[in-house]
């Protein structure tokens, strides 16, 4: 209860900021969809490998073209990694790293793949959640899989269950946000240009299956990776629910 | 309480620009934009911008959500055309990660044969930033009752997931009718190839209605 007039002081703003600029996409709730029954009742039975998270910070010019920011996304890889320790701090799981796991080249090619095979699911499951539209076929059975090739990660880690998060996180430069904040003034639109959006999901993944077992997702333009102070609060939204906390 | 009508009202107006319709296609006989006759064999999502539209390079069918699989129906492509130049940019998930700028892709050409139809297909992959694009040579295909090609494909998406599929087309009157599909190799494809390949031996191609 003591942090509802933080979280009224939030949902305030991101509607005024969402009904005053018309942003033409969703603006900073996370939305947190528990699947499938592939998971034990007590907590202390899990047993988790968390995988170091795809993250992607971009700048994007005046032409709207993005290119891939190196050093920033290195830089909130490993925030995001400090904060991922820090939120399953008190956790009761078996909680092994990727990042402190010796594994053969294999096992890292392994676990690279179904990273990339996560981000096409993820994007999928987050088009379905989100509103990119629900599939009807997925209305009654909404499951997904990152397929049968997810058990060697289970042996590898000695875990039952593997944490995938994929974050892209855009940035506009100076001149695109003065483009847009000129766009605005003459046009009446145009400033949402300026205020590009992240899209994260995470996927708790049951390796004997490959099936997706509970989904987090984040579509927002509220925050950003590239300030410490936000990481913290983009995580906690991003794995609001979370079972194994 | 009281919150939650500015945070509803702000979600409603933040979305309404970018709602995408689906409904589903069920396991029967459809029609598919008056060129094409299928049987569907699964149930699928049809993506209904491009449907009703009218203005989209093909209709887009996904069963589990793009960009995991998609089996796309082309619109008739004129000679000097390119096969995505129809595209709406922006869309969040284009089977081509739709990126760079249109005028880029390279156009298709009615005096093309067989093997330079395959190479067309390789460079619009290859300029949708897709690596690793390998497409097959093309080997004879009954399209529907006409005479057309089929090869198999595999590429690798932007975030190195490896996808595979067909591509089915044919030309008929100058213009390049093209199916195709692609889901993620594992577990997708193999799921899907099996009914894919009897929707493609269901076909009836209906060019006139085009």
């Amino acid at each position: 209860m003591a942090t509802e007039p933080k979280a009224i002081r939030r949902a305030v703003l991101r509607a005024l900021i969402a009904i005053c600029l018309c942003l033409p996409i969703g603006f900073g709730e996370a939305f947190a969809q528990a699947l499938g029954e592939d998971w034990p009742s007590n907590p202390e039975e899990v047993s988790l490998v968390v995988l170091t998270p795809r993250i992607k910070l971009y700048q994007v010019d005046d032409r709207g073209a993005m290119a891939l920011r190196e050093d920033w996304s290195a830089t909130a890889r490993e925030r995001v990694s400090d904060a991922l320790k820090a939120f399953l701090a008190d956790s009761s799981a078996t909680i092994a790293w990727e990042s402190g796991s010796v594994v053969s080249p294999e096992q890292r090619r392994l676990t690279e793949d179904l990273k990339a095979v996560h981000a096409a699911v993820g994007a999928a499951m987050t088009g379905h959640f989100g509103g990119g539209g629900v599939l009807q076929t997925k209305r009654q059975d909404p499951r997904w899989t990152l397929g049968e090739g997810t058990g060697p990660l289970g042996q590898a880690h000695g875990a039952d269950y593997a944490l995938f998060i994929q974050i892209s996180d855009s940035h506009a430069t100076g001149e695109r946000i003065a483009g847009a904040a000129a766009q605005q003034l003459v046009v009446g639109f145009g400033m949402d240009k300026a205020f590009l959006r992240r899209i994260g999901f995470a996927s708790l993944v049951h390796l004997a299956t490959g099936r997706v077992v509970w989904f987090g997702h984040q579509i927002s333009t509220i925050g950003s990776l590239r300030r410490e102070k936000d990481t913290r609060d983009i995580l906690d939204d991003l794995l609001a629910g979370f079972p194994a906390q | 309480m009281a919150l939650r009508f500015p945070v509803l009202l702000g979600l409603c107006i933040s979305l309404s620009g970018c709602a995408t319709l689906i409904s589903e296609v069920k396991p029967e006989r459809q029609d598919v934009i008056g060129i094409y006759e299928v049987d569907a064999q699964i149930s699928w999502n049809r993506r209904n911008e491009y449907g009703n539209a009218h203005d989209g390079p093909a209709m887009t069918w996904t069963s589990n959500g793009m960009p995991v699989d998609y089996l796309l129906f082309f619109r008739p492509v004129e000679s000097g055309q390119n096969l995505v130049s129809k595209v709406f940019p922006g869309l969040p998930f284009h089977p081509f990660d739709y990126l760079a700028s249109i005028k880029t892709y390279p156009s298709y050409e009615s005096s093309m044969d067989a093997a330079q139809i395959r190479q067309l297909f390789v460079s619009t992959l290859e300029t949708s930033r897709l690596q690793d694009v390998e497409v097959s040579p093309a080997r004879d295909f009954d399209f529907g009752g006409v005479p057309g090609k089929q090869s198999d494909i595999s590429f690798r998406r932007d975030g190195g997931a490896e996808m595979k599929g067909r591509i089915a087309w044919t030309k008929h009157d100058d213009h390049l009718y093209a199916i195709v599909f692609a889901a993620l190799a594992v577990h997708y494809h193999d799921r899907l190839s099996g009914p894919v390949d009897r929707l493609l031996a269901s076909l009836k191609f209906n060019p006139a209605a085009s």
